[in-house]
């Protein structure tokens, strides 16, 4: 038996501690396991990835996952840019996604249905338990549900040896998810079907929309050049979005002045007076794009004209 | 430094336990009028979005308003840290000035070679000698308090007319949140973590800005991005003296300090009505306190915002409020006024804003 | 093209013969390449070189910024600054000041900058010893950088002239270091020729100020950040660059003979057309494998020398061919290759190279005493079979393996 699994998210919603803690629990349970997450230079917000082996037998070909039995996602927003894990799931694997969708919903975004599909609210079970949005407890709450292993009681010894604190109040967010996870079987499968895709070896995807290009065609030294950021729409990052009700909003540019990513501009808004006649006028918007939703705008503006709403 | 004047050889204001001596006098704090406005801050950003900094990190706040000050004739050094590799990411760059990156402790030694290098090709009509180009090394505290240290000296003591700007997030946050020299006092880091024995950091910060103004360069401020126009006031001010300049900016971060992502600029906001942070510049040895505090909050209103310094106990949070009286009292006799105004325990910690 | 045929040239450039130590000779050749920053350190045995770029800076005879830095490592790191802001650079150093400087030279590579860097070589610490042995540039090897290991004075001189045309050409943009025997050249007092019109040494090498460069005009950003899908492909255009570099180094060469006169090949050999025993060697022991080699001939023994010049990049085939014939190749190698099959390492590269066993030894370690009679000895032993190939002798070791 084996079970080959890819796991991934962002940065800061404890994905590697995920998967050291479902390895650590395999591992008491008498699985072997390699936990091989891969780190890039991004800070938290940015994708990651992180590979999740569990076997009877001792594992030595330590590589990359191409075609997993289950892939785990902690961000439903990642889904488009993640579609060739998606892809590459064998048929009859599983797809776990945290989401707050509904399940319909979810069935098309996903577009498979020859693999189960197990939704769950790991951020709302994460929040009401343990305070914080790191979905990890309950992700590995619902695996365990799903594969039938590691066992609850020794993802709570992981817990104690992984984290060391907070142990009962994340092992109550992991039961749960294990409970209450929503597992939706597959249409059909057929057993000797090929993936769709296979996840290439390089981690590239999660840079940026570059041309992959040879030694030959890279830029001279190194050298970079701007503007080349503008592609990279770190607004992906956001658990929630910053709205603005421009009726409270008195233009004293503190949201402008403190955001870090440059994500409040001002825009120019028509609206139309009382006799029909139409007026433009400078308001505060956002650049979705960038915006990671940190809320440190909604946070320093004096009249509260700035509210954060959950996108996921 | 500019000697003989009328307070020659007052001991600095150090942070902890040390003091230093040099030439050092009071001045009136600033009563100007702040050269930007809300509204006259360029609109132009050369820091520009689409970087792997994490959500609220004030390096961007500090590194978008640094620029806009500075604007596009400028050769930005910026020494390995999360500044740097969060926004230069091979194909990507979010700077729209030159920048270099070369290694971590040398960021004055790399800026005194850029410097030369320009005075040098001045000097041969290569570059336009009447053109203006600053320098300016954006390095965060390990790269500046620690391993950059004697880069940083040999560039001041030799008088290369860099502008040296230390964003200070108390540790070394690119390789996950190490302690440093600028670490305060209680702080728990992974290499000074809060354990059943030690508390956490047992040192104090280590006084930058002092030991710089110790080399008599012409300029040297501290400066806190919740105040972001006395920020840019003194990288206007650092751009115009003729010789080295060193901004000590404070900078908050989620991860390192432990705070909600939505209190990066509240928390800086506490450092300074704690007085923990307090902003000042040394302009040619005169000291003045720019950003007054009649009353100051106790410092545990700073403290409690951060999961750093949440294992501390009621009498080691006493024990580093006593610190900060001491500091103030140094400060304001310095000043030879009441700069920094006594705690005031009615303040509430955080006005909830509306 | 093995060196034998360089036979002087007609010089098209007039010149005056003076005297100078190696290290003085480096400075006058440095003060021609009109550098616009320098940037060093002391440290024996080149501390005359930056004291004399100081003079001639000082006294107005060089127009340069000097940067007195407070280590070797800001000495690396000025320079790589200044030649990113686009200026011609120098600085020199030797042993523990290479160590100092260490982590900043591989980025001088990625970073393609032309700088040019003297190096009186000098052993490594501990125990500390002052003196010339070649393990500081061998710890070089690795990282990308062009090495030249000159002779004597007249070919440092030389050399930093052609390293600063070579290190700027656009097919190369690679930082170039020009290595010589600490004291035993670097303290030498030895004649050179040098040029009469200084001019001269600028219109061979004009500052090109082709490489990428931080400008404001045109602003790029240089030190990314390279993940793992991009590293590789960024460094290998500066391999590349230095397998290219060859033909520069040997273009170059050629055409300094020119101008100049004197040309120096990727390496020189003496007597190697026929000989049954090659003596391999580097720095100025060259004059003493020469003379045992034409004292083994009068003794009838086809023997000849081999100096190696540019190590970095390695002229692989042209040795391979000019040492096809050989019977016995015997390196004598100055700096230990501590634990490796062979202890020398360039016994090590020339095996590999040739493809079969040569023989080895060690000599001049911590610039341990040496004469031509102990290179006699060895090269007879070796004649003789009393020293087997793939095993590593010393010259001048006590209780060593003679
Ligand atoms: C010579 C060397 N030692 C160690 C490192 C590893 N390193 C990279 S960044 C860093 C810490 C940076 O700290 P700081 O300067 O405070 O910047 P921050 O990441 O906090 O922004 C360390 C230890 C390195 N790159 N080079
Ligand atoms: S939420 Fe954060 S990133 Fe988004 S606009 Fe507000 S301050 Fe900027
Ligand atoms: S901070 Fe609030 S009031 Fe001020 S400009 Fe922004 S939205 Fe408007
Ligand atoms: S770790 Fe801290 S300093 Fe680094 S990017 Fe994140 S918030 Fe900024
Ligand atoms: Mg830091």
């Amino acid at each position: 038996m084996r079970v080959e699994t890819v796991w991934l998210g962002r940065g800061g919603q404890g994905i590697v501690t995920a998967t050291y803690i479902v390895a650590n629990a395999a591992v008491i349970d008498g699985f072997y396991a390699l936990a091989n997450p891969e780190f890039g230079a991004e800070r938290r917000g940015a994708p990651v990835k992180a590979f999740l082996t569990i076997d009877k037998s001792p594992i030595e070909d330590q590589e990359p996952v191409k075609t997993p039995d289950v892939v785990v996602i902690f961000d439903d927003k990642l889904i488009d840019t993640m579609r060739f894990a998606i892809d590459a799931v064998k048929p009859g694997g599983h797809v776990i996604v945290n989401t707050a969708k509904s399940p319909e919903e979810m069935k098309k975004i996903i577009g498979r249905n020859d693999v189960y599909l197990v939704l769950l609210d790991a951020v709302g079970i994460a929040l009401k338990h343990v305070g914080l949005p790191v979905p990890n407890g309950p992700l590995a709450g619902a695996f365990s549900k799903v594969m039938g292993f590691p066992r609850l009681e020794s993802i709570k010894t992981a817990f104690e040896t992984q984290l060391g604190k907070a142990v009962e109040e994340n092992f109550a967010a992991t039961k749960e998810a294990y409970e209450t996870a929503l597992v939706v079987p597959p249409e059909r499968v057929e057993q000797a079907a090929k993936p769709k895709g296979v996840i290439s070896t390089t981690s590239a995807f999660l840079t940026g929309p570059y041309e992959i290009v040879g030694w030959p065609e890279v830029s001279k030294a190194g050298a970079v050049f701007p503007g080349s950021s503008l592609f990279y729409a770190t607004g992906g990052w956001r658990l929630e979005k910053p709205v603005i009700d421009h009726s409270k909003c008195i233009m004293c540019r503190k949201c402008w002045m403190y955001c870090p990513d440059d994500a409040v501009v001002e825009a120019w808004k028509e609206v139309q007076g009382p006799r029909g006649r139409v007026f433009r006028m400078k308001v505060i918007d956002f650049d979705y794009q960038y915006c990671k939703g940190c809320a440190v705008c909604a946070d320093v503006c004096p009249t509260g004209a700035i509210k954060m709403v959950r996108e996921i | 430094m500019s000697s003989g004047g009328r307070f020659a050889k007052i001991p600095v204001y150090i942070r902890g336990n040390y003091l230093v001596k040099t030439a050092i006098k009071a001045a009136e704090e600033y009563q100007g009028q702040y050269e930007y406005a809300n509204f006259e801050l360029p609109d132009e950003e050369l820091f520009l979005p689409g970087h792997g900094l994490c959500a609220s990190c004030t390096i961007g706040v500090i590194a978008r308003h640094m620029l806009k000050v500075f604007g596009p004739d400028t050769v930005v050094i910026n020494p390995t840290g999360c500044a740097e590799v969060s926004t230069v990411v091979y194909p990507r760059t979010n700077w729209g000035v030159p920048w270099i990156h070369v290694a971590f402790g040398n960021g004055g030694s790399v800026a005194s070679g850029i410097e030369a290098a320009i005075k040098a090709l001045k000097r041969r009509g290569v570059i336009d000698p009447g053109r203006r180009i600053n320098v300016v090394v954006f390095a965060g505290d390990g790269g500046t308090a620690d391993i950059g240290f004697q880069a940083l000296s040999g560039m001041f003591e030799r008088g290369h007319k860099v502008i040296y700007v230390m964003y200070d997030n108390e540790g070394y946050m690119n390789t996950g949140i190490q302690r440093s020299g600028t670490t305060p006092f209680g702080a728990s880091a992974t290499t000074s973590p809060a354990g059943k024995k030690v508390p956490g950091n047992v040192t104090h910060k280590k006084p930058m800005a002092a030991i710089a103004a110790a080399h008599g360069i012409p300029y040297v401020a501290t400066a806190n991005p919740a105040y972001v126009h006395d920020m840019v006031y003194k990288f206007k001010k650092a751009m115009e003296v003729d010789g080295p300049s060193f901004i000590h900016v404070l900078q908050s971060c989620t991860p390192g300090w432990r705070f909600e992502p939505k209190y990066a600029i509240r928390v800086l906001e506490l450092a300074t009505e704690t007085g923990y942070w307090v902003n000042y510049e040394i302009e040619r040895g005169e000291f003045r306190v720019t950003l007054p505090v009649p009353r100051r909050k106790h410092v545990k209103c700073f403290l409690q915002l951060q999961g750093r310094f949440r294992h501390l106990k009621p009498e080691e949070v006493e024990y580093i409020q006593k610190v900060i009286d001491r500091d103030v009292e140094e400060i304001n006799r310095v000043v030879g006024r009441e700069v920094i105004g006594p705690v005031d325990p009615s303040l509430p910690c955080l006005t909830e804003r509306k | 093209m093995t060196a034998q045929a360089l036979a002087p040239v007609e010089k098209k450039v007039a010149q005056r013969r003076i005297a100078l130590t190696g290290n003085h000779a480096v400075a006058l050749a440095v003060k021609m390449c009109r550098p616009e920053v320098i940037a060093a350190y002391p440290i024996t045995p080149q501390t005359p070189v930056v004291e004399k770029l100081a003079e001639y800076v000082n006294n107005g005879e060089l127009d340069a910024e000097y940067i007195p830095v407070e280590s070797e490592h800001s000495a690396m790191s000025a320079v790589i600054g200044a030649s990113a802001a686009g200026a011609r650079t120098f600085t020199e150093t030797s042993s523990q000041g290479l160590g100092h400087m260490y982590e900043n030279l591989p980025i001088a590579v990625g970073m393609r900058l032309p700088i040019v860097m003297g190096m009186a070589v000098r052993t490594y610490s501990a125990p500390i010893n002052v003196w010339g042995d070649y393990s500081d540039v061998m710890s070089m090897r690795e990282l990308g950088w062009i090495i030249y290991i000159a002779q004597s004075a007249q070919e440092a001189f030389d050399t930093v002239i052609q390293a600063y045309r070579v290190a700027e050409d656009s097919r190369v943009h690679l930082p170039a270091v020009v290595a010589y025997d600490g004291f035993w050249t670097s303290h030498v007092l030895q004649p050179l020729d040098v040029p009469e019109d200084e001019e001269e040494v600028m219109r061979f090498a004009p500052i090109t100020r082709s490489w990428v460069r931080l400008d404001v005009d045109n602003p790029a950003q240089l030190g990314a950040v390279g993940t793992p899908e991009w590293y590789w492909e960024v460094r290998w255009q500066a391999v590349e660059a230095l397998r290219e570099s060859q033909k520069v180094i040997e273009e170059v060469d050629e055409e300094f003979g020119k101008w100049f006169g004197r040309r120096y090949g990727l390496f020189r050999t003496h007597r190697t057309e026929d000989a049954e025993l090659v003596v391999v060697t580097y720095g100025s022991l060259y004059g003493l494998a020469k003379k045992v080699a034409d004292r083994l001939r009068q003794e009838g023994v086809r023997a000849g020398a081999l100096r190696l010049r540019v190590i970095r990049p390695w002229p692989g085939d042209q040795l391979k061919k000019a040492l096809e014939a050989a019977e016995k190749v015997f390196v004598i190698d100055r700096a230990i290759n501590h634990g490796a099959y062979l202890q020398g390492p360039m016994a090590m590269e020339l095996a590999a190279t040739l493809q079969r066993p040569v023989y080895s030894a060690l000599a001049t370690i911590g610039m341990r005493a040496i004469d031509s009679d102990m290179i006699y000895e060895a090269a007879l032993k070796v004649l003789k079979g009393l020293w087997a190939p793939n095993q590593t002798y010393t010259i001048g070791l006590r209780g060593g393996y003679e």
